[in-house]
């Protein structure tokens, strides 16, 4: 794990920019620092000093800026000293260097906010949080880790838990005093028991849309061949890669490519026609696709406006209606009647991927299937490690609502059901924890976070 | 230094820790001596006449199982038996008796002495002396004259060292009501740079029971069969005693009225707490009357009981009704109450606060982390209860007795017994208020039972030698028993409805009892006690694999020991703060430290990698 070492690590990341900066944490960190920069005999905290960055000769590497954060003051509660250099990849390296050889020890992945745990300056999910903020692609992501950072999700967590230690001490007053303390009775257990499991769904329920904001959603097109799904596909992709072509069935390969709407990632599954055919090769290539659509979180169903809904449509829509399809109208600038109503869909999108015409639409169509249309700061998505604890919170209460009758009269067996769902809660935020878990945690850092 | 005479162990005080403690060193072989200030109040109860109730119950069978004496005492001259908690399962139902107190304690003089190698002295004991080195205990002196050598020293001291008695605003120095309190011995606490802290209880007032109308009151019956507390009394091998073998006399319940919390409210400033004459701190779960009335404003009445102290004197002891009301107002206040509105007032209800030692200057052994062969248990170490300070006795006893011998100490783990659950909570955790076990305090509740405590701790009693030969034998067979119809339940079948079960998991069923399997026609134990186990094993059976779960880590935590050369301040993620709680409360494992009071789970992480790095640093050199 660690020791009460000093310990170095760049904390922006190894390539050329404009300003760069390396952490020294820990008891050492102002002596290394005041052999590294060029600093007053006082320093004070908090207060940015601007110098020389000198090497063990007292040759000058470069200038910049230094910061000193007193121990507990800190993020890793210890004494901490943050030089900010030119952001050259060989002036870093140096620095680095030169603190090693001043008594610093390089960092390892995530031992910076490890320190900031031990030391109690953050909880187990905030510590989560930094490592999901450090990898956070899309703006979404960024704004749910700074929101379980603030505390927001062990706010919820210790909530529910104060609820269930209430319960517990109120059957355990009634098991300890029998002769002071009247039953408890069945009505009051099951309504606690069941406002705690409403607000462990709510938060479950937040998983889905948490993985989706920070993994992303896998989305299918599907439709008879050359009503433009791959020009749909291009066009919300924005750049041409799909082969296109005038004739149908050229489409084979699964085309996979990353576009972001409205800051989800989006990963599209281009599939191949899926139609009746004798081709061997066709066939198998059609399989796959319709096992492709079963992965997809939104699947699109297009069909050609110019040409109208034939008897093909409607087959393959039936295949896959099970996935509720968004249906799409394509190739809109070259349909006849604009206008026309009488699709045998109720609601369609009519888009022109040559034209680009109500792409917008789709988009906005498809964060509202994703339930990602409203949006407030208060938003928590947990993780797959809070989703699996707060399962099994939630099986262990419904299990208990079940078998209450028994239950009621085995107080003993209920108060240990209730302290299994609890220690889950409880492992959720760290209060309970296990070097398994830690260690699991915080091998997701990278050096210098 | 000269001495009068050399004995191996020395208890002072003869209470319920004493007793034990005394009993169990000469049963060991150690020369004993009991230094109490009166022989005649050796096993006095000075608060209610009974023994037991939840979780106590449970440590009385322990201490019974270790080889104690408080379980045949209260079975020999108890005069009510009941179980409570009835309408809950078995591991948390508790025995609980009314005792007659005079005739207890005229057993436990009797037993003190005529017990072998045990010796009586009759004196204050006014100091402890210490070796040159200051740190290992040389002698007792008595009445500041007798000078006796001894290799240990038990101090169950109880409410004596400087007791100070309250009714009201009036107040006098005495260790109970009627006896002189003990005022030289904390000096030698002081000078030996022990830490004292003062602590409060009280008691009720005495009733007269001729003077009580019992006619409109709610009669409250012992139980038949009733249970009882030693597996050795007779009929051996069982936790009941037979039908009818037991006479016993009902209790009386009443409440307290308006009238009754409007005397309190009126005279609250009178009483020696609220009206501040007592510091000390006092028993949040044993309130006073007035406790209960401020604290619990809108309840509009209190149970109160009343409890017959002999099976024929007049003395009633009315309990729920603690208070340190002036005397005056006492007669008052019980005479607002229904059924004792023309109560005569033998004894005053009084409150009394005493010197305590904190217990986290304990070793789990009870022997003093500061004085070698010095131990502390009972009242002294800031618990309340007879049943508490017996526990606690009898480990004391015997590690004394342990010690002067030569031979290895024993402490008690939390997942072993109550006893083991309240000295790690003492000497962990310390005591803000008088400190008493509840069940909830159990981490393996559904296994620490009270049906059990023989089955658990037989095999270690005997191995430290409180066993005799033949109470070893029944326990063993007793044991074998369980087990054989265990696996014969575990095989043989029944089937219900075309399902087939085994009897094991036919009995695990919730709708169930080991009764109908007889009606069935199915053999089941005649011992009621094996029967009574294997029922209970069948019905707890999927829980105690997820007990075990919820606590794995615990028991992780605690096979880790600590060594006593640890150096704290080396462990990176350690405050100064935490630095030093640890060195001062030198926990000996990793579960005893995460225990500690402030002591977070990032601190416990940070000190099992620390040690786990030692050891591999070992290892690889």
């Amino acid at each position: 794990m660690y020791e009460k070492d000093t310990i170095v690590a760049n904390a922006t990341p190894l390539i050329p920019s404009a300003v760069g900066i390396v952490r020294i944490s820990g008891e050492k960190a102002l002596q290394i620092g005041k052999k590294l920069f060029t600093l007053p005999e006082k320093v004070e905290e908090r207060k940015a000093y601007y110098g020389k960055i000198k090497d063990r000769k007292d040759e000058v590497i470069d200038e910049g800026l230094l910061l000193f954060f007193k121990a507990p003051r800190s993020f890793t509660g210890e004494d901490v000293v943050e030089i900010y250099p030119h952001g050259s990849v060989p002036v870093i390296r140096k620095i680095l260097q030169e603190a090693v050889y001043f008594g610093a020890r390089l960092a390892q992945p995530g031992e910076f906010t490890k320190r900031a745990f031990f030391n109690g300056k953050i909880d187990l999910t905030q510590a989560e949080a930094i490592a999901e903020l450090i990898e956070a692609k899309t703006e979404k992501a960024t704004k749910a880790a700074v929101n379980i950072l603030e505390g927001k999700l062990s706010k919820k967590i210790n909530q529910l838990r104060e609820e269930l230690i209430h319960l517990i001490s109120l059957i355990e007053a009634e098991i300890n005093f029998p002769e002071d303390v009247e039953e408890i009775e069945e009505k009051t257990v099951k309504e606690i028991l069941k406002s705690v499991i409403g607000r462990i769904k709510e938060l479950i329920k937040t998983y889905r849309k948490g993985e989706i904001i920070r993994e992303g959603i896998k989305l299918a097109i599907v439709g008879k061949p050359n009503v433009g799904k791959s020009s749909l596909f291009n066009a919300l992709v924005g750049y041409e890669r799909a082969i296109v072509s005038e004739f149908e069935g050229t489409t084979r390969d699964f085309l996979e490519e990353s576009l972001s709407i409205n800051g989800i990632p989006v990963k599209l599954l281009d599939t191949a026609g899926i139609r009746e055919t004798e081709n061997k090769v066709e066939k198998i290539g059609i399989e796959k696709a319709i096992q492709k659509i079963e992965e997809a979180d939104i699947v699109l169903f297009v069909f050609d406006l110019s040409s109208g809904i034939t008897e093909e449509d409607i087959q393959i829509y039936e295949k896959i209606k099970n996935k509720n399809p968004i249906i799409v109208g394509n190739k809109l600038d070259l349909a006849l009647d604009k206008n026309d109503e009488k699709y045998y869909f109720n609601d369609v999108i009519p888009v022109s991927s040559k034209t680009l015409q109500n792409l917008d639409q789709l988009e906005e169509k498809i964060l509202q299937k994703l339930n990602l249309l409203e949006e407030t700061d208060t938003d928590i998505y947990i993780n797959l490690r809070h989703y699996e604890l707060l399962k099994k919170a939630q099986k262990v209460l419904e299990g208990v609502l079940k078998n209450i009758k028994y239950l009621m009269s085995n107080k003993e067996i209920l108060m240990l059901e209730i302290s299994e769902a609890l220690k889950a809660l409880e492992e959720i935020t760290g209060e309970i924890t296990t070097e398994d878990i830690l260690g699991n945690i915080f091998s997701k850092f990278c050096i210098g976070k | 230094m000269i001495y009068d005479e050399e004995f191996d162990v020395a208890v002072i005080g003869g209470g319920h820790a004493g007793i034990e403690a005394a009993l169990s060193s000469a049963k060991l072989g150690a020369k004993t001596v009991l230094i109490t200030l009166d022989r005649e109040k050796i096993g006095v109860m000075p608060c209610n006449p009974a023994i037991g109730g939840i979780a106590k119950g449970i440590v009385v069978r322990e201490v019974d199982a270790l080889g104690g004496e408080m379980g045949k005492a209260i079975d020999h001259t108890g005069i009510q038996y009941k179980t409570l908690n009835t309408r809950k399962g078995p591991a948390v139902r508790s025995p609980r008796a009314q005792a007659d107190k005079e005739e207890y304690r005229k057993y436990m003089v009797n037993k003190v002495s005529n017990t072998e190698n045990l010796t009586v002295i009759e004196g204050e004991a006014t100091n402890i002396f210490l070796k040159k080195n200051r740190s290992e205990v040389e002698g007792v002196e008595i009445d500041g004259k007798i000078r006796i050598r001894v290799k240990s020293v038990v101090v169950t001291t109880g409410t004596f060292l400087e007791g100070v008695i309250h009714i009201g605003d009036k107040q006098f120095p005495a260790g109970r009501m009627g006896e002189k309190p003990a005022n030289k011995l904390p000096e030698f606490y002081k000078k030996s740079g022990f830490p004292l802290v003062r602590f409060k209880t009280g008691t009720p007032a005495r009733l007269d029971k001729n003077s009580i109308d019992f006619s409109g009151l709610e009669e409250a019956p012992g139980d038949e069969p009733p249970p009882k507390f030693s597996f050795w009394t007779e009929p051996a091998g069982s936790y009941w005693f037979k039908k009818g073998q037991k006479e016993q006399i009902s209790c009386y319940i009443t409440y307290t009225t308006p009238q009754t919390h409007k005397i309190i409210r009126e005279n609250l400033h009178r009483t020696a707490l609220y009206g501040g004459a007592i510091t000390g701190v006092g028993p949040r779960y044993c309130p006073s009357i007035e406790d209960k009335i401020v604290k619990f404003e809108n309840k509009e009445r209190h149970t109160v009981w009343l409890e017959p102290e002999t099976r024929d004197g007049i003395s009633i002891y009315p309990n729920g009704l603690s208070t340190s009301l002036p005397e005056e107002i006492q007669w008052e206040m019980y005479r607002s109450i229904p059924g004792l509105e023309n109560v005569i007032l033998l004894k005053p209800a009084y409150a009394i606060e005493y010197d305590i030692v904190p217990p986290t200057e304990l070793y789990p052994t009870l022997e003093t982390k500061k004085i070698k062969g010095l131990f502390h248990a009972g009242n002294f170490n800031g618990t309340t209860g007879y049943e508490e300070a017996a526990g606690q006795g009898i480990v004391a006893g015997i590690n004394a007795a342990l010690r002067a011998l030569g031979r290895e100490m024993i402490y008690i783990r939390r997942d072993e017994a109550y006893i083991g659950i309240m000295i790690d909570d003492l000497t962990t955790k310390g005591v803000i208020e008088p400190y008493r076990l509840f069940t909830s305090r159990a981490e393996y509740r559904l296994y620490l039972r009270q049906d059990n405590p023989i089955l658990r701790l037989y095999q270690k009693a005997y191995n430290i030698g409180m066993l005799s030969e033949k109470e070893y034998k029944i326990a063993k067979e007793t044991e074998q028993e369980i087990k054989d119809w265990l696996d014969r339940y575990q095989q043989e079948r029944i089937k219900e409805n075309g399902k087939s079960y085994t009897l094991f998991e036919y009995l695990k069923r919730s709708d169930v009892t080991i009764e109908d399997l007889k009606e069935k026609d199915i053999h089941i134990p005649e011992r009621d006690y094996v029967a009574e186990e294997i029922e209970i094993l069948a019905k707890y059976s999927g829980y105690f694999e997820r007990e075990r779960k919820l606590n794995e880590k615990m028991k992780h935590l605690e096979s880790i020991k600590i060594p006593s050369d640890i150096d704290y301040s080396k462990i990176a993620g350690l405050t100064k703060e935490v630095v030093q709680k640890l060195s001062q409360a030198k926990p000996m494992t990793l579960g005893h430290a995460s225990r500690l009071e402030g002591i977070t789970p990032a601190a416990i992480t940070a000190i099992m990698v620390y040690l786990e790095k030692m050891r591999r640093e070992k290892v690889g050199s």
